[in-house]
């Protein structure tokens, strides 16, 4: 992962407002073709970090590079790459969306008619999008938002909380949109939400911020394991864990693979014969001359789950 | 550069996007074109309705002064007695020569000249009028009032060539004494007037009293308009437009001649009081152009363009001032069309002034245009205000608020400084704002100069500048 091209990079990031330090030593990279989830309780800094990145606070401590640009001393270069919907999106309210389109792209610069109407296409406003944006509701201006922040080609596409105001299919369609351009188009999108199950769809890496200090950034098959309802999982502390995957590679009906952490695997078992295939898994092991030391049953994790785990409480207010 | 063209033209569409834009320049519109046509009407004589006609007024004139010299005989006091006699002489004059409301015999008096002149029993002076009143003669008249001046002044060469050589004008040139009927009157008199005021500055001078060189100078430049005028019959003058406030204003003990004025002038000029309104939308505009951005949260939209914050601030500013121009050319053209109607010819009248002495003309446009920019500086120095303070408070009401009150304010701030004689006072901005009285040396200060007020205008506006540039750029939002 690392080795792809980083589309943001953020170091020794802090923010104090007032006396109040809102954000602490926070650093990450995200990568181009990358969803990247901020995750956290309000009041976390989430909005904070978004604003750094976008140009609306004065950065202090730290630093931050849009694709190799240096936000401070290239601002207007840095933040050409940079695309995004901070809080919620605000247009004038006096002018037809497709007006409010054509004023950013000439912020911009070099943004075709045909790029602008291309856009209204994706997030499928063609038949409003003459109309005043007074008139457009919550999820109409969410979209017209992201055919904004997509005007000018970003690298990197900033999202504050974009599902807000969205009905179901429109998070469904959001979803698809921003993992075509990430995962077709090699955009980086970065999205702080709220809500654990569209985040764990839709990223394919997590960052955890609680108290303005970043917890952790993991990939998402790390942080949640999912199983079908027909299977079970147990992760075993072995002594060798590649000769133990090679082991039992050849056993009918268990799937084995070796986890990150040293020397542990996780085997699926089929739900109705657990017990049996269990016995045959310790066996073929200990008869291979792998030692086994525990076998633990793993519960489903969803990303809600780690999430509690890692903020203590449940998306409380942390202040 | 380009992209800051861009940047302006996206406020521009901004702006012109709003109604309540439309709104303003619809009003500034409709204002002016009433202004235009009221200032361009000469309001004068026309709406001055006569109830009687004047052979019935002298009828029942001579019937009540009858009345009353019988009814009340001896028991009135002598000068009442005259009164009624003075009447009754008079208006048999008026009623005999066949004379009229407009008619100059009537305006000049001379019935009741003769009339006295009767009763005093000099017959000389009474047979020299009745032959004015009866030969209906401007000549005649001039001829009378040589005579006159000549008797009067008999023992003072100096004054009293003022008044043959400009009666004798009179006379050749065949003169009506009416400032309705001839405009060379109203000159003749000014000239007579200020040939006197020089004669008598002059002399004090020389004999060492209290004369002003001032009176003496602009005296001399008024005589000398006044006789280019009549020598190259010049029937109007765009400059009796433009200095008409100030006259009245402060020579209004003095006895002003209404000469007449170029009704497309006096429109053109009534325009300038009007670039008080767009003074007002241009606040209005200042104060809401940045605030309105934080209010709508559409601020985002802007800073987070690859343009850096001092440029979207600068492209506002310059959109603000490029549309208050606007709005004061708007004015200037509506206006001056309007005017066309009232006067189409006179819009090429040269402007006849007098400095030293010497005459020499001057495109009134020029003197227009001076106005108008006297009066954009104002605009601009309280728009910046304005601009400023709202990019302080984010509260568009507050920053127009704040800068309509401290102009009201300010201003009398000023004046009651001067009042009190804190000379300091005269380093105020709203001491300096007024670059036209400054010019005309009419300001509140004494000795108040153009670069003076130049300086205090350029510091202020460094400040309220500076100002807002750095609220602008620091704002966390």
């Amino acid at each position: 992962m690392s080795e792809r091209d980083v589309a943001l990079k953020i170091s020794h990031l802090s923010k104090k407002l007032g006396h109040r330090e809102i954000l602490h030593d926070i650093s990450f990279e995200t990568y181009a073709g990358e969803v990247f989830g901020f995750v956290g309780p309000n009041g976390a800094g989430k909005t904070t970090t978004i604003k750094l990145l976008t140009g609306l606070l004065t950065l202090d401590e730290g630093e931050v590079t849009v694709a190799g640009h240096d936000m401070r001393r290239d601002f207007e270069g840095s933040m050409a790459l940079i695309g995004g919907i901070v809080e919620n999106p605000e247009f004038y309210n006096y002018m037809s969306g497709l007006a409010n389109l054509r004023l950013y792209a000439s912020m911009h610069g070099g943004v075709s008619e045909a790029r602008i109407w291309e856009l209204v296409r994706l997030v499928g406003m063609e038949g409003r999008i003459r109309d005043k944006v007074g008139k457009y509701s919550l999820g109409m201006r969410q979209r017209l938002g992201i055919a904004q922040a997509l005007l000018h080609r970003p690298r990197l596409l900033v999202l504050d909380e974009p599902t807000n105001g969205l009905d179901p299919s429109g998070i469904k369609s959001l979803r698809e949109i921003l993992r075509y351009l990430a995962h077709e188009e090699g955009v980086a999108v970065f999205v702080s939400s709220h809500l654990m199950g569209e985040m764990e769809l839709m990223c394919d890496r997590i960052g955890v911020i609680v108290n303005g200090r970043l917890q952790s950034v993991q990939k998402i098959e790390t942080l949640v394991s999912v199983t079908a309802a027909d299977t079970v999982q147990y992760v075993l502390c072995v002594d060798d864990a590649v000769r133990a995957e090679e082991l039992l590679r050849g056993t009918e009906n268990v799937v084995c693979k070796v986890c990150e952490e040293n020397g542990k695997i996780q085997v699926a078992l089929s739900a109705e014969e657990t017990d049996v295939q269990l016995a045959a898994v310790n066996r073929t092991l200990i008869l291979g001359g792998v030692n086994v030391f525990t076998v633990t049953r793993q519960e489903n994790r969803r990303l809600e789950d780690v999430y509690i785990e890692m903020t203590g409480e449940g998306g409380e207010i942390h202040d | 550069m380009t992209k800051f063209f861009r940047l302006i033209g996206n406020e521009w569409k901004k702006e012109f996007s709003k109604r309540a834009m439309w709104a303003m320049l619809i009003l500034l519109l409709i204002i002016t074109a009433f202004w235009s046509v009221l200032s361009g009407i000469d309001l004068g004589s026309s709406f001055f309705v006569y109830d009687l006609s004047f052979e019935e007024s002298c009828r029942e004139a001579i019937a009540w002064s009858e009345e009353m010299l019988t009814a009340t005989g001896a028991k009135d006091d002598e000068e009442s007695l005259h009164y009624y006699r003075m009447e009754l002489e008079a208006n048999r004059i008026m009623l005999d020569a066949g004379m009229d409301w407009e008619d100059w015999r009537y305006t000049l008096n001379l019935a009741y000249d003769a009339a006295e002149a009767k009763l005093a029993g000099d017959t000389e002076s009474y047979a020299v009028l009745m032959d004015v009143i009866e030969s209906h003669d401007a000549g005649k008249y001039f001829s009378m009032l040589k005579g006159n001046y000549e008797a009067r002044y008999a023992d003072d060469p100096e004054r009293r060539a003022i008044y043959t050589e400009t009666m004798e004008y009179c006379i050749a040139q065949g003169v009506i004494p009416s400032d309705s009927e001839d405009w060379r009157y109203a000159q003749v008199e000014i000239l007579i007037q200020n040939r006197e005021t020089v004669l008598a500055q002059e002399r004090l001078r020389d004999a060492g009293g209290a004369w002003s060189e001032k009176t003496l100078e602009a005296a001399q430049n008024a005589a000398a308009v006044a006789s280019y005028r009549l020598e190259h019959d010049i029937s109007l003058n765009p400059a009796d437009s433009f200095e008409q406030n100030e006259y009245e204003m402060y020579f209004s003990d003095v006895s002003v001649y209404t000469s007449a004025k170029s009704s497309f002038w006096n429109a053109a000029v009534g325009s300038v009081s009007l670039l008080a309104l767009v003074g007002v939308f241009a606040i209005v505009l200042a104060g809401t152009t940045v605030s309105s951005e934080f209010s709508s949260g559409t601020v985002k939209f802007l800073l987070m363009s690859p343009v850096k914050r001092w440029k979207i601030l600068f492209a506002k500013y310059a959109t603000v001032i490029f549309i208050s121009l606007g709005m004061a050319a708007l004015v200037g053209t509506v206006s001056l069309s309007v005017a066309l109607f009232f006067g189409f010819g006179e819009a090429f009248l040269p402007a006849v002034y007098a400095s030293g002495g010497e005459v020499y003309t001057l495109s009134p446009y020029l003197l227009l245009l001076r106005d108008y920019g006297f009066e954009m500086v104002e605009i601009t120095v309280m728009l910046t205000m304005a601009f400023a303070i709202s990019t302080l408070t984010r509260k568009s009401a507050m920053a127009i608020g704040v800068t309509v009150f401290a102009s009201f304010m300010g201003s009398a701030l000023s004046g009651f400084l001067q009042m009190f004689g804190i000379d300091a006072g005269r380093y105020l901005l709203f001491s300096n704002l007024d670059l036209g009285a400054i010019v005309n040396e009419t300001a509140l200060y004494p000795h108040q100069s153009l670069l003076e007020a130049i300086t205090v205008i350029a510091l202020h506006m460094l400040v309220f500048l500076l100002v807002a540039h750095d609220a602008f750029v620091r704002r966390e939002v």
